[in-house]
């Protein structure tokens, strides 16, 4: 018993592998969490809209992202920082003019945790500005939020209201 | 990585707005040591998969419950501790299927003697020696997971151990056997 006092592993439990996970089992879970959250599954109405947003986002990011004259060979990293801050802002000023409009109660609180996140966000890149991995982190926040914001616009659920 | 490592208030936020890309991450992350975990608590893959694959669709859906993102690790082992031993309630089945107690040879490695000892000890002393021993939990910590007391957990331990060291080196420390299982 002292023995075990001063051994927090008297039988090498430590000692044996770490093991890895079958293959199969983040699908799993991905589809059970897919399954149990009905209400958050796309309506009806949305499959167009959502696709139109996505597209439009996507059209925006590829043309920002697309090189502009001869290749720099020496501002690679630069360059594709420089293309990630013109997509983040481009996002947030389509994201500004959704600020603006009036959105369901039922989303205030999903948006507000968002814009806590980007707030944070912004606060890592004040500290650490070329990070291309937070600029991506923040395009892909900034898009999910203009998808949000869209989502909750009373005109869409008037459209959706008038099926 | 392991339970003690800590996720930050970035990917906490993301969790709590069901960012299926991070949810992934942070299966990613933890996986391992969340399988392991399961494995080794329950004995058997079957159980081990339907309890990790319930404790994280758990841990996703109740995230907003989570205040502090350096907690995440050990929340996240508490939910999957209790899937286990909610599952291995329900079977039943203190002693896994492809448990050999073989009269065989002795194999003399011994992480293999000593998996074989953990998987013929019932389930809660499997539980109370690997998260004490392996996962390194404290006499509280185990009694708060397992919803018991800090004595018990002190008491079952000692117990777990003896027949471990019992089914380890059966010719050693005879009185040790006098110990009844499952008590």
């Amino acid at each position: 018993m002292a023995n075990e006092r001063i051994n927090p592993d008297p039988l090498g439990m430590k000692s044996l592998p770490e093991l890895d996970p079958p293959e199969g089992l983040w699908p799993a879970i991905s589809d059970d969490l897919d399954r149990r959250a009905p209400a958050a599954a796309p309506r009806r109405g949305w499959v167009p809209l959502a696709m139109a947003a996505t597209v439009a986002v996507l059209a925006l990011s590829i043309s920002l992202l697309r090189p502009h004259g001869l290749p720099d060979p020496t501002g690679g990293a630069s360059n594709q920082l420089v293309r990630l801050q013109a997509v983040s802002a481009a996002l947030e000023s389509q994201l500004d003019a959704y600020r603006d409009g009036v959105v369901s109660a039922t989303t205030v609180d999903v948006i507000a945790r968002m814009e806590q996140e980007l707030a944070w966000l912004d606060a890592e890149l004040s500290e650490s500005p070329d990070d291309p991995a937070l600029w991506a982190e923040r395009i892909a926040l900034l898009g999910e939020m203009n998808q949000r914001y869209l989502r909750a616009d009373w005109r869409t659920e008037l459209m959706l209201a008038s099926y | 990585m392991d339970f003690s490592t800590p996720i930050d208030d970035l990917t906490l936020a993301a969790l709590k707005r069901d960012c299926r890309r991070t949810q992934e991450r942070v299966y990613r992350a933890y996986s391992r040591p969340v399988w392991t975990l399961a494995v080794r608590l329950s004995g058997n893959e079957a159980t081990a998969w339907d309890a990790v694959q319930g404790g994280f669709v758990k841990a996703f859906e109740k995230i907003a419950q989570l205040e502090r993102a350096d907690r995440f690790g050990p929340w996240l082992r508490r939910i999957v501790v209790n899937q286990v031993m909610d599952t291995g309630r329900r079977a039943l089945d203190p002693l896994p299927e492809h448990f050999d107690p073989g009269e065989s040879a002795p194999d003399h490695d011994g992480a293999v003697d000593l998996l074989r000892a953990l998987d013929k000890l019932d389930p809660v002393d499997r539980a109370v020696i690997w998260l004490h021993d392996a996962e390194g939990l404290t006499h509280a910590e185990i009694a708060e997971v397992l919803e018991q007391s800090v004595p018990w957990s002190k008491t079952r331990l000692s117990r777990a151990r003896a027949k471990a060291r019992d089914l380890l080196h059966p010719d050693f420390e005879p009185t040790r056997r006098a110990v009844p299982h499952g008590q």
